[in-house]
């Protein structure tokens, strides 16, 4: 039986997290489509989920390379969106984590910045124009649409910062720890 | 060959993946191999790994190694310039062994 879940993530450690809690009560993610999360019965904490942000589209030959790695380590490739893989390990296998240095793991959130900085100034950018236009023009109806975009770019915000957060404590500890 | 300037520590990573490549392996097993290693201490990342395997490539630290076994799995192997890096780096953490037991000796 095939369960159907709509949901919205940004942070993708929250997405894991959630992936994760629903594999512990037996729900195994099985293909992801934009919004959309389809997940099959399993055993109870059967698999471990793992989000990564590719260099590349999945179908590029690079990544394709990297997937394929990855499949050779029992690490199943589940679905994608966009440049996001979805991943997941039997547990029998032992643990998953796709990062044990704190480089690859801060070369990981600057991809995750990198693809988040466009977003937040473009939503800035149209946010401000629409609002500039509807008050310039007297237009109230386009109000609402610059003020998602500001929220938005407020929020993306937001990520990227808790993200910065993170890799600065990274690059302290790598100071003294590799 | 030429002589290099000082390159530093190789990460912990890196020593063990040399270390694992004495014979010729795939990715799985030098993940496992360096669990077994350090007694489980390290679970070496899949992602970690191919960063490092590829570095390693480019560096032809290792190189790919072709078997006549038909395994889909790709192995990597040691060349000799990984040896030479290996051995220097050897030499390195003994002075840093020499060095912290004198220290340890002078404590008493």
């Amino acid at each position: 039986m095939k369960y159907t879940y709509w949901r919205y993530f940004i942070d993708y450690e929250k997405e894991e997290k959630w992936l994760n809690s629903l594999s512990a009560k037996g729900l195994a993610l099985v293909n992801v489509s934009l919004l959309r999360y389809t997940f099959e019965e399993c055993e109870q904490a059967e698999y471990e989920y793992r989000l990564e942000l590719l260099n590349n589209l999945p179908g590029n030959i690079e990544s394709k390379i990297y997937i394929r790695f990855l499949e050779e380590s029992h690490i199943e490739h589940i679905s994608s969106t966009f440049r996001w893989i979805y991943l997941r390990k039997n547990k029998k296998y032992g643990s998953f984590n796709l990062f044990s240095d704190n480089k690859s793991r801060i070369d990981h959130i600057k991809r995750y910045i990198k693809l988040l900085l466009p977003l937040i100034i473009l939503n800035l950018f149209c946010g401000i124009k629409i609002l500039n236009d509807s008050l310039k023009f007297n237009i109230s109806s386009i109000i609402y649409l610059g003020s998602i975009n500001i929220v938005l770019s407020i929020s993306l915000t937001y990520f990227a910062v808790k993200r910065i957060i993170v890799m600065k404590r990274l690059k302290k500890e790598n100071i003294i720890h590799e | 060959m030429l002589e290099r300037k000082s390159q530093g520590a190789l990460t912990e990573s890196v020593f063990y993946i040399l270390l694992s490549l004495k014979d010729p392996l795939h990715g799985y097993g030098i993940m496992q191999n360096i669990s077994k290693l350090s007694n489980g201490r390290i679970e070496m990342g899949a992602g970690t790994l191919y960063g490092a395997i590829n570095t390693l490539l480019s560096r032809r630290w290792i190189t790919p190694y072709e078997d006549n076994e038909k395994s889909r799995k790709k192995k990597y192997v040691l060349t000799e310039i990984g040896i030479e890096e290996l051995k220097r780096e050897i030499i390195r953490l003994e002075e840093l062994i020499e060095n912290g037991k004198t220290f340890l000796g002078e404590l008493k």
